[in-house]
Parts: structure tokens; C-alpha cells; sequence
């Protein structure tokens, strides 16, 4: 009986160990960091200036709004298009779709970094190629203006996270029982009420897990944004990692980059939160 | 009995690998102790790393046990490359830093240099970039001129003498005159302001900052306000920029304006100075010679207007290896007084030495000389865009201008954002 409760937390310790030393602790000094002013090598404590400083930094609500912004589109986009390919792949099961599966989750395989210059390369270079050789306005200079440069990071993300979406809605309509598809062909259902009655509400647990996959890392965005845009032009496309990087080792306010990191902690939290509940309900 | 053989067998075979690997492991720490030493050498300026490592080469030539082992980052990670390696425990023994901002990161661990027999060849207004709490802990790389750099043979085609460019309405009328012959001399529009790089909208912003300072990089290091006292000049060289300058500017590059651009012609002058030789004639020999010339910006507007000229960059010691702080003393020394090392610094990275009672006619090419002239003159400037506080060139200056370059921000906007963020950014950053 002894060694069996041991036995439970040799398993245990090394993990709570470990866990404790590389997120907990670390987590728990950068508190403390977000009320001193350091710059990495030095620092003093000066209590809640940096946060009563953060709130009237228009860069840092700025960068906070467009990251907001960012979230909800391609938390919406991200989702629809997965989806789409997912019915796409399970609609037939033959050669074709199967090459679908792979070519739609390819990109995920690809670093970010090395999709942001593969974009950039797109954007710049073959949308300027289009630009002369029809004339076309809509190609030209893409990501030398702010609102460009923010879609622009919009389709990168998207392509790069679809894929990975789709496997999960890929899962679970696969989990659908068929029999209650076969009945609703029986009673003359057509296929969009198929979609919208039988898979759809069947669907809600991916959507719970998608929504929250999705909604989490597009707020902590930064290897796209930085090879794509690096927050050009004049760091209208800067999104709040890259904000919270570029304040602590670029302008070496470290103690200040904390406190950012702070607020987009608890942001990030919140937001999870209030989804998971919500989705939750309805999955309930 | 075969079963023990082995077991045998495995043992002595690993007792032999373990005294293998002990032996192994005391000789080279035996090794270690032979008095050699290898200083760690920090650079930031990635274009000249081959040079310095020649020079590593020919000072290791004559001191064969001190070896000396550069790390170079540059472009934008090499300060936060270097506070990694402080973090790390493994601080270099010489580190390039630029600027005081930056100096005042690591003043605890750089030692005063001020008895170097280097330091006391230092050029007089250059020696205050590199004080600490009135410690002299750093010492210029070289000496930078920051102007306008022009294309002769474009110049020359327009009919225009730059040597009769002495104010700004006579510079203006050249800008003028330059524009509306474009077509005939063959050029895309007459400046090359690369306009999406941020270091070169502050080096020209120090035109407009830097006199107030008078040379002293100390007092503009602490000054708690961005200094507007010729915000008009300024202005007036950004507008005049905005409307003659290739299209679109944001879009135009560090290197396509130096090596195509500026290279092949296709404007008549670039915001950039002497450190574009090497790049210069390392595309075509002799070039810098018979096309570079370089002119001021004016900004008091009173004749009295030069070139400013500075360091960007500045060499410390620290004093986190004790042991080899000798041994890095010596090999500054060696750099900035040996002739042979001289020679590399002139001839191959292109420099103009930082250092007082340099014999000018030793200087490659005519402006190389001019420069040296101007900054061991009387009322030479320094520029102090180096000064600005961490990040302000980046995050704030840059920004701003590039909207103004758009018509994105008013003038008056543009200043009330950046004297804002400059006083925002001196207050958190902890220093003096």
C-alpha cells in the first residue's frame, strides 16, 4: 500500500518539478518584473507606473486594438474555411480527396517564419507582377499600406492554420454515426439541411476545441507578423507580441514589456474563458 | 564460465573507456593552464567582420598566445544578442557599443580606459560619447561624416558645382534645377531617401538635433526633451525629400539605394555618409574617387554649416574576466597605434581613424581626407541621434517621419507624438 502511493508520486514529482521550475516560477518573477523598471540587467521597483503608463501609450492600445481586430477575423475565417475543406475531404472518399488532405494541411508543416517570406515574396513580388501585367491596382503594393499589410497577415494565417483545422472537424464528422445521416436521406432531407441539422449540431464539441486553438494563437501571433510585415509600414501592422518583444529588447524596457505581457495574459485568459463557457452551454 | 568472460570482458572495456575519457579530459585542461588566452570579441557592424578578423589573424601573427574569437550580430539583434550574452554569464571581454543609452546598459562591468595609450590619441570631440558617470569607458571605431552624399558625374551633367552650394537657397535652386533636367541627365528623381529604413531617418534627423548639444553626448543623453530648435529647417528638408524623392519612398531600401540608385546614377544624392566607400568601390575600384563628394545639410543657414561628424560606434573592456583585461588592453592599443593595423583600418574597412595627428596624405581617397579635416577641425559636430534614448529610433522617430512621408500625420501632430514618446521612453528606461 506504501510503495503504491510512492509509486504515484515518483510518477508525479519530476513533472510537478519540472513544470513548477519552467512555467510557474518564471511566471511568477515576470509578476514581479512588471512593477520594477528593468532593463534586463538593472532594475528598482516603482509599483504601478508602468501599467498607469501602458494605458495612455497610444502604441501599445493601438497594437492591442489590431490584435483584437486580427483575432476576429481569422478566428471566424480560420474556422470557416477549415470547415469548408473538411467537408470537401469526407464528401467522397477517393483518390482526389485524400491528395486534398494533404495539400490543405501542408502549410501547417511549414514554419512560420519560412511562410512569412514565402508570402512576402507572393505579396510583393508575384502581386506586382499581376499589377503590370493587367493593370490591375488591386495587386499593387501590398503590404506598403496599413490595411494590406493587415490582411495580408489575415490570408497568411489563415492558410497556415486551415489545415490544421480541418483535421479536427475531419475527426469528428467522421465520429458522426452514419445511420442518423441515412435516416435523414430517407425522410427527403436535402444537403444543406443535412449540414445544418444532423452534422452541425453534432459538431459542437470541434468547434469548442477549434475556437479555442484558434482564438489562443492568433492572439499570440508573432513569427507571421515578423517575417511578413516586421510591423510595416511605420509599425501600423505590429501586433501586441510583437509590441511586447520589441519594448523589452529593442527599447530595453524590460520591467515595461512585462507589465504588456501581463495585461495580454489576462486578456487571453479572459477571453479563453468566457468562450469555453459559452461553447460549453451549448455543447451541454 | 562463459557468461562471467563476458561480463568480465564488458567491465575492463568500460574501465578502459572511462580512464580514456579522464585522460583526455585532464589533458586538455593541462592545456588550458599553458597561458593562453582567447578574448572574446563582441562586433556590431557585420560589413567589417572579415577586416577584423584579419586583424585577429595578424595581432595572433605576433602574439601567439592570445587568440582572439569574434562574434558578430548586427542589423537590429546585435543589442539584444549581447545582453544575452551577459544573462548568459558569458560577457565578451571587448564589446562594440553604440552609443551612450547603450553604454550606460553595461557600465557596471566596463572598466575606465582612460590611461590606454589609445584613449589619449582620442580626436577631442568624440571623447565625451564614450563617458560614463565621468568615466571614459568606451573609444570611438572611427570617425563618420553625415551629410548628403552626392553623385558628381550626375551633378556634373546637370552643370551644377557643388563647391558653390554654400546655403540652403542655393541648394534648393540645385534640387530645382536637377529636377526639371531629369530627363536630360538620365535620372529617376534626385534624392534616394531610403525611406524604409529607420537609422537612416535618425542619422538625418541629427542634423536638426545636434547643435544644440555643442559636442556634448552626455548632455544629450540626459536631455529629458526632444530638442525642436530648428524644427523648421528640418521641415523644410523633409518636404523638400517628400516631393523629389523616388516614389514610393517607403519602399525604398538601405542597399538598392546605395548600390543601385545611387551606383548606377539614377539619383543625384543619397541621405548617407562615408560609410558607403566600401560598398562603393567594392561594386566598381576607384569609384569613390572620381563620384562620391559629400554635402551638409544647412541648417543654421549662416555659412558656418558642416558636415557633422561623429562615431556611431565605441570599443569598452569589461571587467568580467580579470585575467584577460591586460591582454584586451593591449590589443586596442595595438589597433589604434600600429601602423600595420592602421593600414588594414584605412585601406581596407575605409575608415577615417578617430584618432588626433593622423597623417591625412595616408588616407586612400580625397573625401576620406576632407572628412578627416572637418572633424579634427575647431567647430566640428557631432551628430546625437546615437543619444536618443533605446528604441526611440525604431519605435517613435521612425514611425512618425514615415507617416509624415505619406501625408499620413501633420507636422504638428508629428511633433506632439514624438516629444511624447521621448519623454516616455526616458522616463521608464532605468539609467542615470
Amino acid at each position: 500500500m506504501l510503495i503504491k502511493k510512492h509509486q504515484y508520486l515518483a510518477f508525479v514529482l519530476p513533472a510537478v518539478f519540472f513544470i513548477l521550475l519552467i512555467i510557474v516560477v518564471p511566471f511568477l518573477i515576470g509578476i514581479y518584473y512588471s512593477f520594477t523598471d528593468s532593463n534586463g540587467l538593472r532594475s528598482s521597483f516603482i509599483g504601478w507606473k508602468n501599467f498607469e503608463v501602458l494605458f495612455q501609450d497610444s502604441t501599445f492600445l493601438q497594437s492591442f486594438w489590431l490584435t483584437v481586430k486580427f483575432s476576429f477575423v481569422s478566428v471566424i475565417l480560420i474556422n470557416l474555411v477549415g470547415l469548408a475543406f473538411a467537408l470537401i475531404v469526407t464528401s467522397h472518399n477517393n483518390r482526389l480527396t485524400k491528395s486534398l488532405r494533404t495539400i490543405f494541411f501542408m502549410p501547417n508543416l511549414i514554419g512560420g517564419i519560412l511562410l512569412g517570406f514565402i508570402w512576402q515574396f507572393i505579396f510583393t513580388s508575384a502581386f506586382q507582377a499581376i499589377a503590370a501585367a493587367f493593370h490591375l491596382d488591386f495587386f499593387k503594393g501590398w503590404l506598403s499600406n496599413p490595411s494590406t499589410g493587415f490582411w495580408g497577415i489575415v490570408i497568411l494565417f489563415v492558410w497556415q492554420m486551415s489545415g490544421y483545422i480541418m483535421l479536427i472537424y475531419i475527426s469528428f464528422l467522421n465520429a458522426i454515426p452514419k445511420n442518423t445521416i441515412q435516416a435523414a436521406v430517407l425522410d427527403g432531407a436535402k444537403a444543406t439541411q443535412i449540414f445544418f441539422f444532423i452534422k452541425l449540431p453534432q459538431l459542437a464539441p470541434a468547434f469548442t476545441i477549434s475556437l479555442f486553438l484558434t482564438l489562443a494563437n492568433s492572439f499570440k501571433l508573432y513569427e507571421q507578423n515578423l517575417a511578413l510585415t516586421n510591423g510595416g509600414p511605420y509599425r501600423s501592422t505590429e501586433m501586441i507580441s510583437m509590441y511586447i518583444y520589441n519594448t523589452a529588447f529593442v527599447n530595453f524596457q524590460q520591467g515595461y514589456a512585462q507589465a504588456a505581457g501581463i495585461i495580454l495574459f489576462l486578456c487571453v485568459t479572459i477571453v479563453s474563458f468566457i468562450q469555453l463557457a459559452l461553447s460549453r452551454k451549448r455543447e451541454g | 564460465m562463459k557468461k562471467r568472460f563476458f561480463k568480465i570482458a564488458k567491465l575492463t572495456f568500460m574501465l578502459s573507456l572511462s580512464l580514456i575519457v579522464l585522460t583526455c579530459c585532464s589533458f586538455s585542461s593541462q592545456k588550458g593552464k599553458n597561458s593562453k588566452i582567447t578574448l572574446n570579441f563582441f562586433n556590431q557592424k557585420p560589413e567589417i567582420t572579415a577586416q577584423y578578423q584579419k586583424l585577429a589573424r595578424m595581432y595572433h601573427a605576433k602574439h601567439p598566445n592570445v587568440n582572439i574569437q569574434i562574434t558578430t550580430s548586427g542589423q537590429g539583434g546585435g543589442a539584444a544578442a549581447l545582453q544575452a550574452k551577459f544573462a548568459s554569464g558569458e560577457a565578451p571581454d571587448i564589446i562594440m557599443l553604440g552609443g551612450l543609452p547603450e553604454i550606460d546598459r553595461y557600465k557596471d562591468h566596463l572598466i575606465n580606459l582612460k590611461d590606454l595609450k589609445a584613449s589619449k590619441n582620442i580626436v577631442p570631440n568624440l571623447v565625451s560619447g564614450g563617458i560614463s558617470n565621468k568615466r571614459m569607458v568606451g573609444i570611438p571605431v572611427d570617425l563618420e561624416a553625415y551629410g548628403w552624399s552626392y553623385n558628381k558625374a550626375v551633378f556634373a551633367k546637370a552643370g551644377i558645382d557643388a563647391s558653390k552650394i554654400n546655403n540652403y537657397s542655393e541648394f534648393l535652386k540645385a534640387v530645382e534645377k536637377l529636377n526639371s533636367e531629369k530627363k536630360k541627365i538620365g535620372i529617376d528623381a534626385v534624392f534616394g531617401f531610403n525611406g524604409a529604413d529607420t537609422n537612416s531617418i535618425a542619422s538625418v534627423s541629427a542634423q536638426f538635433t545636434s547643435l544644440p548639444y555643442n559636442n556634448n553626448l552626455v548632455k544629450a543623453f540626459k536631455s529629458k526633451t526632444f530638442p525642436w530648435k530648428y524644427e523648421r529647417q528640418m521641415k523644410n528638408y523633409y518636404d523638400l525629400v517628400k516631393k523629389y524623392n523616388v516614389q514610393p519612398i517607403l519602399s525604398v531600401k538601405y542597399d538598392p539605394s546605395v548600390q543601385d540608385l545611387f551606383f548606377n546614377g539614377k539619383v543625384a544624392m543619397i541621405p548617407q555618409g562615408n560609410w558607403i566607400i566600401p560598398t562603393l568601390d567594392g561594386l566598381e575600384k576607384g569609384y569613390v574617387q572620381k563620384n562620391l563628394g559629400m554635402l551638409p545639410f544647412f541648417v543654421k543657414n549662416d555659412g558656418t554649416d558642416r558636415l557633422l561628424t561623429g562615431s556611431s560606434w565605441y570599443l569598452g573592456i569589461t571587467k568580467d574576466h580579470p585575467k584577460r583585461q591586460k591582454a584586451a588592453k593591449d590589443f586596442i592599443n595595438w589597433m589604434y597605434t600600429s601602423k600595420e593595423a592602421e593600414n588594414v583600418i584605412i585601406n581596407e574597412m575605409r575608415f577615417v581613424p578617430a584618432t588626433k595627428n593622423f597623417d591625412v596624405s595616408r588616407l586612400p581617397d580625397d573625401l576620406s581626407k576632407q572628412i578627416y579635416r572637418i572633424g579634427t577641425s575647431k567647430n566640428a559636430q557631432s551628430p546625437v541621434h546615437k543619444q536618443y534614448p533605446n528604441g526611440f529610433t525604431n519605435q517613435a522617430l521612425g514611425p512618425y517621419i514615415q507617416r509624415y512621408f505619406v501625408n499620413g500625420i501633420s507636422w504638428k501632430e508629428l511633433k506632439k507624438e514624438t516629444s511624447a514618446k521621448y519623454r516616455q521612453l526616458r522616463e521608464i528606461q532605468s539609467g542615470e
